[in-house]
């Protein structure tokens, strides 16, 4: 079921009416192979995790799964920006607007570090 | 019919006006395609020159056989220069200018970015939303399908046997397109609702012309309707026309023969005294020559006599016969003669009756009309007076005639000292065949035919007054 709805990543990537939130929600439990996912983020993004089944939002950095956002922290990050992700070496992945086109990517040598494989569905974001 | 006709111009031109605006609107159409068309085509062949430009450029910089990644990599002064070079081609309709090379299907890697707030880094991955539009080996287009009314993407590639080295890419802005389509799609609405007020208009009009064309038809059917009633009503008036014509020569007959009745009753009355006088002489001359007493004087006077008496009674027939032969033209008499030659017809029969005459005649009283007919009238007006005071009885007779002239219109007047005529019968006496006489002595038309000529023929009138001291006939003419 998973995988039929990752199917539809893309589709709900760039669809700016699901937007982040749908994404977060199929894709943060895929890159941390648990089906609820601690995360920490500033309260700016509280919104997008406010599905108890799938998320906890934690008080600190380091008792998260997963940090969303441009946050400094030991954790694995994912980013929201390329600068962000091209320069931390905590950051997994990150999601960003590229001439107006959303982009999806994962460092590969950070989650590999953080998590182990990659689940093929999300090869294609790899880097 | 006109108005039928009209109708029918009505219907056409609101037809050729609908058609004209069909056409207008459907030509407005096509032409805004055109201009659509003709728009984007103008910005392609922009495109196509400027990104022809870069390609030019890049080539002239960058060494053939040599992927443009590595080279850029490796000379740091050339990326910068080609990155200022192509900004110098950035304007307003420009969003981005950036060259791409491909490394997957679905990605790509930035070789140089001109952007000023979104700058890709050298060699950062980029997945576009629609990947397979930008592995094209020559310059190709395409609308964004979330974006579609923002921009379109240009691809030129730069192709080294047949393998795509860079991408030169162009994020277009439609925004100044679109600005002209909001403008012709204002003018297509502005015009589309006018065509709808006209249709609209032009509905009205026809609905109401076709009323109108009915309303007409059915006038123009009551006309019809009213014109064959006439036409009928036409013949029915000819018709009837006809017969009173008939009747009117039936009444004329009628009237000619009661008037040669009369005209024989005064012959026998004016030969009555000749007659007498004739018959005298006769027995005067049997008498003597019985007696043996005639001799050739007395046989010449009781002959003289006879002759005499034959030729009064010759005269009598002559003033008859030229009493009642028919007249054509008219003449000019004085109208005392004219009464005197009536009176001479019928006065010894007034005389018989005990009836005296007054005349109060106007001297030279002279008129231009028909003599016979208004002799025949007078006539007509003192045998009813004599019929008159015989039947009333009074004692003296007695019959007034005046003539004279009044405003241009002469009046002869037959006044009798009779009863006067009952109030009752008063309106009815010039009506064909009506008498208060006994039967066989009147035929009721003498007074109906004697107003019809003085009214149709003479073109004057002929009217009463009537009081219990007697009866006035007036003739005005």
């Amino acid at each position: 079921m998973k995988k039929m709805i990752l199917l539809f990543v893309p589709l709900v990537l760039f669809a700016h009416i699901v937007g982040l939130k749908e994404l977060v929600q199929t894709l943060f439990p895929l890159l941390v192979h648990k089906r609820i996912v601690k995360v920490y983020t500033s309260p700016s993004f509280f919104p997008l995790f406010d599905d108890n089944s799938t998320f906890v939002l934690v008080e600190e950095c380091n008792q998260s799964d997963l940090v969303f956002g441009d946050i400094n922290c030991s954790k694995p990050i994912f980013g929201l920006s390329y600068r962000f992700f091209s320069t931390h070496p905590n950051v997994i992945g990150a999601f960003y607007y590229r001439k107006g086109r959303p982009q999806l990517v994962i460092k590969m040598k950070s989650y590999e570090k953080y998590f182990g494989h990659l689940d093929p569905s999300l090869q294609r974001y790899a880097q | 019919m006109n108005r039928i006709k009209f109708q029918y111009i009505f219907f056409a031109f609101a037809i050729f006006l609908g058609a004209t605006i069909f056409l207008l609107y459907h030509n407005f159409l096509e032409t805004e395609k055109y201009i659509q068309k003709l728009i984007l085509q103008e910005d392609l062949r922009e495109l196509r020159q400027t990104t022809d430009n870069i390609k030019r450029h890049l080539l002239r910089i960058i060494p053939p056989h040599i992927d443009f990644y590595t080279y850029l990599q490796t000379h740091p002064d050339v990326y910068k220069d080609i990155q200022k070079d192509l900004e110098l081609f950035i304007i307003d309709k420009y969003k981005f200018i950036y060259l791409l090379e491909p490394v997957d299907k679905d990605r790509f890697r930035f070789l140089v970015d001109t952007s000023r707030n979104d700058r890709a880094s050298f060699g950062e991955l980029y997945t576009p939303l629609e990947p397979q539009e930008y592995h094209t080996l020559s310059p190709h287009y395409f609308f964004h399908k979330e974006l579609k009314n923002i921009w379109l993407t240009y691809i030129n590639p730069v192709v080294e046997h047949g393998k795509i080295k860079a991408l030169i890419v162009i994020d277009f802005s439609l925004e100044q397109a679109h600005l002209i389509e909001k403008s012709l799609k204002t003018l297509e609405n502005f015009l589309s609702g006018l065509i709808l007020f006209l249709s609209g208009l032009i509905a009205i009009m026809v609905l109401f012309a076709y009323f109108d064309y009915k309303r007409e038809r059915k006038m123009v059917q009551a006309y019809e309707k009213l014109e064959k009633l006439n036409k009928e009503l036409e013949h029915r008036v000819e018709e009837k026309i006809k017969e009173l014509r008939k009747k009117d020569a039936i009444i004329l007959n009628q009237s000619k023969l009661a008037a040669m009745g009369e005209m024989i009753n005064m012959i026998a009355h004016q030969w009555r005294q000749p007659l007498n006088a004739i018959s005298v002489s006769a027995i005067n001359m049997q008498i003597e020559a019985n007696m043996g007493l005639s001799n050739p004087q007395s046989i010449e006077e009781n002959a003289k006599m006879i002759q005499q008496q034959a030729q009064l009674m010759s005269r009598v027939i002559d003033d008859f016969m030229d009493y009642a032969r028919p007249e054509k033209k008219k003449e000019r008499f004085d109208v005392k003669e004219m009464v005197e030659e009536v009176l001479k017809m019928i006065e010894p029969q007034l005389k018989n009756h005990n009836i005296s005459i007054v005349l109060d005649l106007a001297q030279d009283l002279y008129i231009e009309s028909y003599k016979k007919d208004l002799e025949h009238v007078l006539l007509n007006l003192l045998s009813n007076a004599r019929d008159a005071l015989d039947e009333c009885g009074k004692e003296p007779k007695k019959i007034i005639i005046k003539a004279y002239k009044e405003k241009d219109r002469i009046k002869i007047e037959v006044k009798d000292n009779g009863c006067g005529i009952p109030k009752h019968i008063q309106e009815r006496i010039f009506e064909p065949y009506f008498t208060t006489k006994e039967q066989g002595k009147g035929t009721g038309l003498g007074l109906y035919m004697s107003r019809k000529i003085v009214r149709e023929k003479l073109k004057g009138d002929l009217f009463f007054e009537s009081f219990d001291t007697g009866t006035t006939f007036i003739i005005e003419l």
